[in-house]
């Protein structure tokens, strides 16, 4: 499927996540490639001595090379059928390029589901590579793989390569945090979020190292881009919620969470699965979660006396969003 | 007008390829060899690359020398400033420089001596000669010219004095920047190139200039092109051979930089020596939008140093130089050699010993990369005998250098590295290219010369991979790399070593044989000489000898089959630029002999009775001397 502009525009932002795991399979494949000998191409040179240069042709029995060669490499080396598929999905994924890592998820559509369909797709270069590295005991070489690798069975070095996914997904479709088990290694998840969508979804992703942006602005993506750990960023229609949790911000959670825009008006009606009082929760949350400064808090006349700031901070929040009744309820 | 000083005085043996112009009218030809000379720094050689190239891209062959004074900055009017190019243009594709050159365009006639001293003319050669320095008012030079003319007049040349620097004044100040490109504008009349084609060709040399200088050099080509049409009565017609799809035009210096960009190569480390340097020149331009970088060292050891350290940390690095460098590098090349580190050396082949001719070709290092290191130091020596062989060559030394893990010698000389011919534009192949070290975890008991026994190839480790970490030893080691001196161990370390060139022998294939399949002599080369041997045996063929000609690409391990075409020949004899003794000299007998490179090897390989003729003149050999020496085997006629 051919890459929306924006797509494009997106990934070129992540291009160091991207290049990092092209390099990898890259690499993969020139040793694949190695390990294979010669492969079969149109040329005016026989097929076997091309990697030998012309300068060879007539003067190296191109065959004889080839097994002269490859007789010295591991004894359990895989067989060259096992080779040559291993070559196929690296080189087939490879030449996908950013439609690889691009994800549209049908109206009504599981968010995770889709994700994690990508990743397992993904993961068949892993696989591939698996198969073939010298540490891989021939028992344990399962061409099965091939066809799918699950991120569940991505291993830790695999999870550090993971590249970058664009998710094209409905508002009403953005339950984000069924995305929550994919956030490992370095996997950076950009959600383009069309319509409608709840104010608050990301919030329920921050955890510690992991980078979680809520935008109405591509140009935010650079800093997301620039993390080294797991990141998800949801570009979101402008009645949003907008804020950030960047893990580099420092120990505190105040730190890292910064909240920069909080919608005008609270969540009245369900959107998909999500139920108004469960995007309110996700509102409150964030709110909780950012601690602004009291004196903030007070200038926004806030509500009651406790000296409690979480207290401070959802009376306040709760009476700007309207939601005076939760407020009696909690 | 132009004076004709002396006028053709008869029939004059010509060289093979110079054809007698005539002074009137057009002449066509099939191939015409010609010189620029200067002294050093008048642009002699921009003028005459210049010219070669402009004919390639019309569609002729050609090869060009570069003729170049041994001193930086020799004095001026002297014989030894002589600074120039050969350029020998054909319909048909051309292989070497030839014999003699049938016209000269001379800036003065101490340059134009030194060609004729050295019988680089060709009889009845037309010299186009700058005349100022015959109306000179200083005495010395005007004694000079008089001494000059008088001993050229011992050959029947022609000589038509030319106003090249009055010429050259109408446009420009400075004569030395300008009389270059009068003359080639000059050539281009006498002919008949393509002056739209010159345009775009000096617009492109200067395109670094101002738009002043580059339209200046214009108007000289221009001038001189119109001055000829005027002054000069005869055109030479060497008409361009069928379309041969894209070409490409460059030295062999360029074709090795660009080669080892298509093999892959990440690295080029090098320390500046004649003729070798221009390689890296090359790379500095254009390596680097390539992944790759050229790293000046502070000296040839240091140099060949890094090339070993950056190829045992895993990238592909190769390193460039010649013979004294070569010398010089001598034991990190061992050190390769033992630590089994794929390594490609490129030496462009000067006269030696010590630092020698600099400037001067001669094939005087294939002994010395054989055997130059202490202990056995098994390498792969391969030989482009072509320019473009320089380019397809880098990417067969590469590959073979990370499949044997071995050190690949390329030996090319100055007669390639500076030569400029055509060539079909190679397509490069993304199989050229080097495939990465395999990072991924050592298995098990993994050791780093864990050699097979039959073939003693190994799996290169390389820093980094998991479980591959090993101390890399000079010393005698065994397969994990300990260090020990059990005698065993060394042997087998040698075997395994030496055996990986025979494993590559059995791949080889026999050389073809150009010629009949027997007869009563082979000539055997190596290296650039293979088209002027090839000219020469067709001549003699010509003539009614029985010669044939094989040309050895592979030094180490030789191509297999030798013994077996040898003995097809009553007679073998390696034709090469390095020096042998001459039978009949004084104390020369068959015993104490001193062969030519080739010669020494092949007799001690083969057990044939190989006979060698060489020669060191520093110039590339004539396919005319080659001849004379072919005669001399059938008792026809005196050697050259």
């Amino acid at each position: 499927m051919p890459s929306d502009d924006v797509d494009v525009r997106i990934l070129r932002r992540l291009r160091r996540s991207t290049d990092r795991f092209r390099s990898a399979l890259a690499l993969a494949a020139e040793q694949v490639r190695g390990m294979l000998g010669p492969l079969p191409d149109a040329s005016e040179v026989a097929p076997d001595a091309r990697p030998l240069g012309r300068f060879a042709a007539g003067r190296i029995d191109p065959s004889a090379f080839a097994r002269l060669v490859t007789r010295a490499p591991r004894d359990d080396a895989p067989d060259q059928d096992l080779l040559l598929a291993a070559f196929h999905t690296i080189t087939s994924l490879l030449e996908r390029g950013d439609a690889a890592q691009v994800v549209r998820v049908d109206r009504g559509a599981d968010l995770r589901d889709a994700v994690g369909r990508a990743l397992t797709d993904l993961g068949r270069a892993f696989a591939a590579a698996r198969l073939v590295a010298p540490s891989t005991k021939p028992a344990e070489r399962d061409p099965s793989l091939l066809q799918a690798l699950p991120f569940a069975r991505w291993n830790a070095a695999e999870r550090e390569l993971a590249p970058p996914l664009v998710v094209h997904v409905d508002g009403a479709d953005l339950q984000a945090d069924g995305l929550a088990e994919f956030l490992d290694g370095s996997l950076l998840v950009v959600l383009l979020v069309r319509e409608a969508a709840p104010p608050a979804a990301l919030v329920r992703l921050v955890t510690p190292g992991t980078y979680v942006l809520q935008s109405d602005a591509e140009d935010d993506l650079d800093a997301f881009a620039r993390h080294t750990g797991p990141g998800i960023a949801a570009i979101v229609p402008g009645e949003c919620a907008r804020f950030v949790h960047d893990p580099r911000g420092g120990a505190g959670l105040g730190d890292r969470l910064v909240l920069r825009h909080l919608p005008d008006a609270p969540p009245r009606t369900a959107l998909g699965a999500r139920s108004a009082r469960q995007q309110a929760e996700e509102l409150l949350q964030l709110a909780v979660l950012a601690q602004e400064p009291p004196a903030a808090l007070a200038a926004a006349g806030a509500h009651g006396t406790s000296a409690d700031p979480i207290d401070v901070l959802a009376s306040w929040l709760l009476g700007r969003a309207g939601l005076g009744k939760l407020e009696v309820d909690a | 007008m132009p004076t004709h000083v002396s006028a053709p005085t008869g029939p004059a043996e010509a060289g093979h390829d110079t054809g007698r112009i005539p002074l009137h009218g057009l002449v066509e030809l099939a191939e015409h060899t010609l010189e620029v000379v200067s002294d050093a720094g008048e642009g002699a050689q921009k003028c005459g690359q210049g010219f070669g190239a402009l004919s390639a891209r019309m569609g002729n062959g050609s090869w060009t020398v570069e003729i170049i004074p041994a001193e930086i900055q020799p004095p001026p009017r002297t014989p030894g400033s002589a600074s120039g190019v050969r350029i020998r243009i054909g319909t048909r594709e051309v292989t070497n420089w030839g014999d003699a050159a049938g016209l000269v365009i001379a800036f003065n006639e101490q340059v134009l001596l030194s060609r004729h001293r050295l019988d680089a003319l060709a009889d009845d050669a037309v010299i186009l000669l700058e005349k100022r320095w015959g109306e000179s008012d200083d005495p010395a030079v005007l004694a000079e010219w008089k001494a000059a003319l008088e001993e050229l007049s011992s050959k029947p040349y022609r000589i038509v004095l030319v106003p090249l620097e009055e010429q050259t004044l109408t446009v420009v100040d400075n004569p030395l920047h300008g009389k270059n490109m009068f003359a080639l504008g000059v050539l281009c009349r006498i002919y008949d190139r393509d002056l739209d084609r010159a345009r775009e060709q000096i617009l492109r040399q200067f395109k670094k200039k101002s738009r002043d200088v580059q339209q200046a050099n214009v108007r000289l080509l221009e001038l001189g092109a119109s001055w000829a049409k005027e002054n000069l009565d005869f055109q030479i017609r060497v008409p361009p051979g069928p379309e041969k799809g894209p070409m490409v035009v460059m030295n062999g210096n360029e074709a090795v930089g660009m080669g080892a960009i298509a093999s892959g190569m990440e690295l080029c480390a090098m320390y500046p020596i004649t003729p070798a340097t221009s390689v890296s020149h090359y790379l500095g331009d254009v390596f680097e939008r390539f992944g790759g970088i050229v790293h000046q060292a502070e000296d040839e050891i240091a140099a060949a140093g890094v090339a070993v350290g950056a190829s045992f940390a895993g990238k592909v690095a190769f390193t460039v130089t010649s013979g004294p460098g070569l010398a010089l590098k001598t034991e990190f090349l061992g050190l390769a050699v033992m630590t089994e580190t794929p390594l490609v050396v490129v030496d462009v082949q000067r006269g030696g010993p010590s630092t020698g001719l600099p400037t001067k070709v001669e094939q005087a290092d294939l002994l010395a990369v054989l055997f130059g290191q202490p202990g056995d130091a098994p390498k792969v020596v391969l030989a482009p005998a072509t320019i473009e062989e320089c380019f397809h060559c880098m990417i067969t030394a590469r590959r073979l250098a990370e499949a044997l893990r071995a050190v690949v010698v390329v030996l090319t000389d100055a007669n390639l590295a500076t030569g400029v011919t055509p060539f079909p534009r190679p397509v490069p192949q993304p199989d050229w290219q080097a495939t990465a070290p395999d990072g991924a975890p050592v298995a098990q008991g993994g050791k780093p010369y864990q050699w097979d026994p039959e073939t003693g190839l190994s799996t290169r480790f390389v820093p980094g991979q998991p479980g591959g970490m090993f101390t890399a030893t000079g010393l005698c080691h065994d397969e994990k790399s300990a260090v020990t001196y059990a005698p065993h161990v060394h042997q087998k370390g040698c075997t395994m070593r030496s055996r990986k060139l025979a494993a590559l022998q059995s791949t080889l294939q026999p050389p073809d044989v150009v010629g009949p399949d027997s007869g009563d002599l082979l000539v055997v080369g190596w290296g650039s000489t293979k088209g002027a041997i090839e000219e020469a045996c067709e001549r003699a063929r010509a003539e009614g000898l029985s010669v044939s000609s094989t040309h050895l690409t592979f030094l180490s391990p030789l191509q297999p089959g030798l013994r077996a075409i040898f003995e097809r020949f009553r007679r073998v004899m390696t034709v090469e630029i390095n020096y042998s003794d001459r039978v009949g000299d004084p104390f020369i007998t068959s015993e104490n002999r001193r062969m030519g490179q080739l010669a020494w090897l092949l007799r001690a390989q083969l057990l044939v009775d190989v006979d060698c003729w060489t020669r060191v003149m520093g110039e590339p050999l004539r396919p005319g001397q080659i001849l004379a020496g072919i005669r001399a085997k059938f008792g026809k006629g005196a050697d050259s």
